[in-house]
């Protein structure tokens, strides 16, 4: 995965030479190793049809691959890059709500059945994380999500984003800190789970990532 | 369970779980490199099952392989800024011409629309893509050439469609003939040659812009027609995302779907 080790880089790096020599199975080794990480992340920008995202992504990086050049980290911010792109094209397609900055139904229906309670931590699985990453502001998860999901340095989420290294480091230190919050808040008990579940606003999810 | 509190959170060690995540060597101490490290747990299943089309679909782009495209971000960085560079110093030629134009009175004349020209001006339509402004290059023309009897007559798009026309109808014998005369004396000015007619009208007729009709002292400089399959930088409608083009910090269009383009420079 994404936090393996340098390795991992290393070998993402040569499958992806390979698969670009003609290699199927290098294709299928990249493909094995960035998409989780690109699903995940999609599905917390959109989360009903990310799986479809993260296909017509995968159409589309079949198809230039042979006119990318880097190594693996540049891979995964290429991959972040397109599958960013797919998902707020597909925002916009379907805009529910005409505005510059793109408030999503799509994109903060997440929260709607999460729980983002504490106990979420006890059966940590990807999709109990993911939860609590979405109830942060948009911003912020994303630069999170960049950085520990995709893999990407600081100056590569930047890229992705469109915005200063300084800017992502912003984000993910506040997102890291809300999450922190998130996870210290009381035990949740019957009388008080129902107001906790609204602890996330979504009029915060906007989508500000395009300038 | 341990946790962390938000407090003890700080810019300092945001950064190091971040970088230690990325350097697989994460700390685990608290709720919140919990909560980083499950975002990371191994694939499941589900979540590569797209791994069958997207192979297909890189065998089918094996099967038609793009034009590849130079693809260094030098290059392409390069390339936008000559293009920057060119279309400043276009719009400053114009604007200087008009300049000119306005003291030597030419441009009231070209205002008023008296000359025959002016009455002669081709519709918007015969205007290929990126057609010069024949206003504002005419004006340039003017101004930077001598005042009295113009050397270069500027003739219109339409006029030179027509005599285009007229140079295909004619047989190959008598094209020197006709060249010859008064009749296709703006034709052969606008392409610089009688010998390049042809590859001139062929690309005016398809509907492409033949390029701006300098006079011919400047014909050293190669501006003949260029066929629109040789334009340096083709557009690729089809092909909508850059593969290196996260690197280019691009605005993303506000309407449809797939409509990114790729900075076509």
């Amino acid at each position: 995965m994404t936090g393996d080790s340098v390795d991992a880089a290393d070998a993402l790096t040569a499958a992806i030479a390979a698969a670009r020599d003609g290699d199927d199975d290098a294709f299928r080794t990249v493909y094995r190793l960035v998409q989780p990480s690109l699903l995940r992340y999609l599905s917390t920008l959109i989360r009903r049809d990310a799986e479809d995202i993260a296909s017509e992504a995968w159409l589309q990086i079949a198809r230039d691959l042979q006119s990318f050049h880097g190594d693996g980290d540049a891979f995964r911010g290429w991959a972040a890059t397109i599958g960013r792109h797919r998902a707020l094209d597909h925002i916009r397609y379907h805009q529910r709500r005409p505005a510059a900055a793109v408030p999503t139904q799509d994109f903060a229906d997440r929260a709607a059945d999460d729980d983002t309670s504490i106990d979420a931590v006890d059966a940590l699985g990807s999709e109990r994380a993911l939860s609590l990453i979405r109830s942060l502001p948009a911003d912020q998860a994303e630069a999170v999500l960049l950085r520990v999901i995709m893999g990407l340095d600081a100056q590569t989420a930047a890229l992705v984003l469109g915005k200063r290294a300084g800017a992502v480091r912003t984000a993910s230190y506040r997102g890291l800190r809300r999450l922190a919050a998130l996870l210290t808040e009381p035990e949740p008990t019957d009388a008080d789970r129902a107001p906790r579940r609204t602890v996330t606003p979504t009029s915060t999810w906007t989508l500000k990532g395009t300038t | 369970m341990s946790t962390c509190h938000p407090r003890r959170v700080t810019r300092e060690s945001a950064e190091r779980t971040l970088a230690g995540l990325a350097h697989g060597s994460p700390r685990r101490d608290g709720a919140v490199a919990e909560v980083l490290l499950a975002l990371v747990a191994p694939p499941l299943d589900r979540e590569t099952a797209g791994e069958r089309q997207a192979l297909s679909a890189l065998r089918t782009a094996r099967q038609k392989p793009i034009a590849v495209r130079r693809t260094g971000t030098f290059g392409r960085r390069f390339r936008q800024f000559v293009a920057i560079k060119v279309a400043v110093a276009a719009a400053v030629l114009a604007a200087s011409g008009v300049a000119v134009a306005a003291g030597s009175g030419d441009l009231a004349r070209a205002l008023s629309g008296g000359t025959e020209r002016s009455a002669s001006r081709p519709p918007a339509a015969a205007h290929g893509p990126g057609a010069p402004d024949q206003s504002a290059s005419r004006s340039a023309s003017h101004g930077t050439a001598p005042v009295g009897p113009s050397p270069a007559p500027d003739a219109s798009m339409a006029t030179l469609t027509a005599s285009c026309l007229e140079f295909e109808a004619l047989t190959s014998d008598g094209h020197d003939t006709a060249l010859r005369g008064k009749a296709f004396a703006d034709l052969v000015q606008a392409a610089h040659g009688r010998s390049r007619i042809s590859d001139f009208c062929a690309v005016l007729l398809t509907g492409g812009s033949p390029g701006p009709h300098a006079p011919s002292g400047s014909a050293e400089a190669p501006s003949h027609p260029t066929p629109p399959s040789r334009t340096a930088h083709p557009s690729h409608p089809a092909h909508p995302s850059h593969p290196n083009s996260y690197f280019d910090r691009q605005r993303l269009p506000d309407t449809g779907r797939h409509a990114r383009p790729g900075l076509h420079v």
